[in-house]
C-alpha cells in the first residue's frame, strides 16, 4: 500500500491526501466532499508548498504516474491541476479530513452515493420527533455515505419478501437524554446521535426493521434479523446483530447497523461538537 | 404492624434473617482519599502494590453526609488494632491516618467490597459513556437478609459498544466473597426472592425508545435455573415457576408485556463460580 501524503491546514489540522484504492474504508467515510475539496485544496495548496515539492514523487505514485520521466515533466501547476482533477472528477484521489477544524467527515467520492446525497436541510426541518420523520427524511438525516448502502439493504430485504423499514436515522442528544432517563438506554451518545458543528443531523447509524413485526418474536422467527445481517454485511455495515461481550456471549442489537467500528465513537463525538 | 406480627414474620422468614443490626465501628487507616471514583481508582492503584489488603471505601458507608472516597489500606477491629498498623503504613504513606467508622449495616464497606473496583482505574480519561456512576459499584439488599453486590468493572474491547463497561452481579457469601450470578448485567434491578430463589433483570437492548431485558433466575445456592431473553418484571407465582412479562414492542415504539411462565429445572453446578 501507498503511504499518504500530510498536509496541515491553517491551524495545525492534518489531511491525509491518499488515492481511493489505498484508503481504508473509514478514511473514504471522512473525505472531504467533491464539493467542497476543490477550495480547501487550493488552501492547502498554499499553506504546503514545500510538503508538495517533499513529496512529489509519492503524489505521482499515488495517481500510478511515477516514472520519472513523468515526474521531470510535470510543473508545479499542472501537478497541482492533476491532483485537483482526481480529487474533483475522476475520485482517484481523496483528501481526508484527520482535523477537527472542519466538517468532521465529508462525502467521500464514492458514485453511488451521489443520489441520496441531496444537501440537508441545516438548522431547520429537523425538529419534531425523529423516529415519526418521513423515511426520505431519515435517510437525509444520515451521513452521506451510510445512505447508499442503507438504501441497497432495505431494497434487497423488499426483494426477499421483508416489509423492511428504518425506525431511526439520527435522533438528538436531547433525545437520546431522554431515552437514557427513562432506562430505555445505558449511553447517552450514540452514532445515531452524530451531527455536523451547526447541529445537521449526519448520523453513522440506523435502526432497520420488518415494520409488520417490529421487535416481536416472530421477526427472529421469520429469519428477518438474520437477513438484516446478511444484507448489511454484503454492504460491509457494522450489524448490532453479532455484538457479543468480552464472554463470547451474545449482546445483540438486531436492527442497529453503522458505517464504522464502535471504536471511533469517541473521534465523531468531538467532532460533533458536543 | 403489631410486635406478634413482626416477629411472626420474622420467624417465616428463616433463620437467614435476624433483626437489623446497629452501625458497627471500624477504624480506618487510611492512605488517601479522593472526592471522584475515576481518581480514588487511580491512585489505588498506584497504591495497591504496597497495600494488598487495601480496600476502596465511600464515606457514605460510615453514615457521612458528604460522600467522599478513600483507600484504606487496612480495616481494623480497635483502635489500638488500627494505631499498630498505622506505624508501618506511614513508612508507606507518611500521612496516613486513622478514620474511626461506625459502618452502614449491608453497605459495600459491612460487606469488604470495594467501592470501585481496581480495573476502573484503566477506563481511557476520553471514553465517551462513562458517567461516575458507572465507576461505583452497589450494595443491593434482598428482602430475605442476603446480600448481592453490582460490581462496576472495565473490560477493555475498543469494539465493545458499552466501552467495556460491565456489571458483575455477585451473590455474597463471606466478607469480601460471593459466587458470581452474572459476568456482565447492565443496570440490574427487580430482584425478587422467594424461599431462597433469586430472579432479577438486566439490561439487554434498545428497541425504538424501550429497553429489552433479560431475565436470570438461581437457586438458593446461587445457581442458576433459567435465563430469558426479551422479558422483565421477574416474580415467583410458586417455588417451580418464574413469571416475568415478555417484551414485544411495535414499529411505533409501543411496549406491550405478555406473560410468560417458566419452569424452574436444576442446573448445572458448573455455571457458577466464586468472586475470590
Amino acid at each position: 500500500m501507498r503511504d499518504g501524503v500530510v498536509l496541515h491546514g491553517a491551524f495545525g489540522e492534518e489531511f491525509i491526501l491518499t488515492s481511493w484504492m489505498d484508503a481504508t474504508r473509514f478514511q473514504r467515510a471522512c473525505a472531504v466532499d467533491r464539493h467542497s475539496v476543490g477550495s480547501v485544496f487550493h488552501r492547502l495548496t498554499f499553506l504546503n508548498r514545500h510538503a508538495f515539492e517533499r513529496h512529489r514523487s509519492n503524489i505521482l505514485s499515488l495517481t500510478d504516474m511515477s516514472s520519472p520521466l513523468g515526474s521531470r515533466r510535470m510543473s508545479d501547476g499542472e501537478l497541482h491541476q492533476m491532483i485537483l482533477d482526481h480529487l474533483t472528477r475522476s475520485g482517484r484521489l481523496i483528501l481526508v479530513d484527520e482535523g477537527l477544524h472542519l466538517q468532521p467527515c465529508g462525502i467521500g467520492p464514492k458514485p453511488e452515493a451521489s443520489e441520496l446525497t441531496g444537501p440537508p436541510d441545516a438548522g431547520r426541518g429537523w425538529s419534531g420527533d425523529a423516529r415519526s420523520w418521513s423515511q426520505e427524511k431519515k435517510y437525509q438525516s444520515m451521513h452521506p455515505e451510510l445512505r447508499a448502502p442503507v438504501k441497497a439493504v432495505i431494497e434487497a430485504l423488499a426483494k426477499r419478501g421483508f416489509h423492511p423499514e428504518i425506525c431511526y436515522g439520527w435522533r438528538s442528544v436531547a433525545k437520546q437524554a431522554e431515552i437514557v432517563k427513562k432506562g430505555s438506554s445505558p449511553v447517552t451518545f450514540s452514532f445515531h446521535n452524530i451531527q455536523k458543528k451547526d447541529g445537521t443531523p449526519d448520523s453513522y447509524a440506523a435502526d432497520i426493521i420488518d415494520h409488520r413485526w417490529a421487535w416481536k418474536p416472530p421477526a427472529m422467527a421469520n429469519g428477518f434479523w438474520k437477513a438484516l445481517g446478511e444484507e448489511a454485511n454484503k454492504q460491509s455495515l457494522y450489524w448490532g446483530g453479532v455484538w457479543k461481550d468480552k464472554h463470547g456471549k451474545p449482546k445483540p442489537d438486531w436492527a442497529h447497523v453503522q458505517l464504522v467500528p464502535v471504536s471511533q465513537l469517541k473521534r465523531f463525538r468531538k467532532a460533533s461538537g458536543l | 404492624m403489631s410486635g406478634l406480627g413482626a416477629i411472626l414474620l420474622w420467624m417465616a422468614l428463616g433463620s437467614t434473617t435476624g433483626p437489623v443490626k446497629g452501625p458497627k465501628t471500624v477504624w480506618l487507616v487510611i492512605g488517601a482519599s479522593d472526592p471522584s471514583p475515576a481518581g480514588i481508582a487511580r491512585v489505588a492503584k498506584g497504591l495497591a502494590g504496597k497495600a494488598p489488603g487495601g480496600l476502596v471505601f465511600q464515606t457514605r458507608d460510615c453514615g457521612d453526609q458528604r460522600n467522599v472516597f478513600g483507600f484504606a489500606l487496612a480495616v481494623a477491629d480497635s483502635a489500638v488494632s488500627a494505631k499498630a498498623t498505622l506505624q508501618g503504613a506511614r513508612a508507606t504513606v507518611k500521612d496516613a491516618y486513622i478514620k474511626r467508622c461506625g459502618v452502614v449495616p449491608r453497605s459495600l464497606l459491612d460487606l469488604r467490597y470495594p467501592a470501585v473496583e481496581s480495573s476502573i482505574a484503566n477506563v481511557p480519561d476520553d471514553a465517551v459513556n462513562w458517567e461516575d456512576s458507572d465507576r461505583v459499584s452497589s450494595a443491593i439488599n434482598l428482602p430475605d437478609g442476603r446480600d448481592v453486590v453490582a460490581q462496576r468493572t472495565f473490560e477493555d474491547d475498543p469494539e465493545d459498544p458499552l466501552e467495556g463497561r460491565t456489571v458483575r452481579v455477585i451473590l455474597v457469601n463471606g466478607p469480601g466473597k460471593g459466587i458470581v450470578l452474572s459476568d456482565d448485567c447492565m443496570m440490574p434491578e427487580r430482584f425478587k426472592v422467594r424461599d431462597g430463589l433469586l430472579a432479577f433483570q438486566c439490561f439487554g437492548s434498545e428497541a425504538a425508545e424501550q429497553a429489552l431485558h433479560n431475565v436470570l433466575a438461581f437457586d438458593k445456592d446461587g445457581k442458576p435455573l433459567a435465563n430469558i431473553d426479551t422479558c422483565r418484571n421477574p416474580s415467583f407465582p410458586d417455588d417451580s415457576t418464574l413469571l416475568c412479562g415478555e417484551e414485544w414492542v411495535d414499529a411505533r415504539g409501543r411496549l406491550k408485556l405478555h406473560p410468560k411462565r417458566t419452569a424452574l429445572t436444576k442446573a448445572k453446578a458448573s455455571a457458577q463460580k466464586p468472586a475470590h
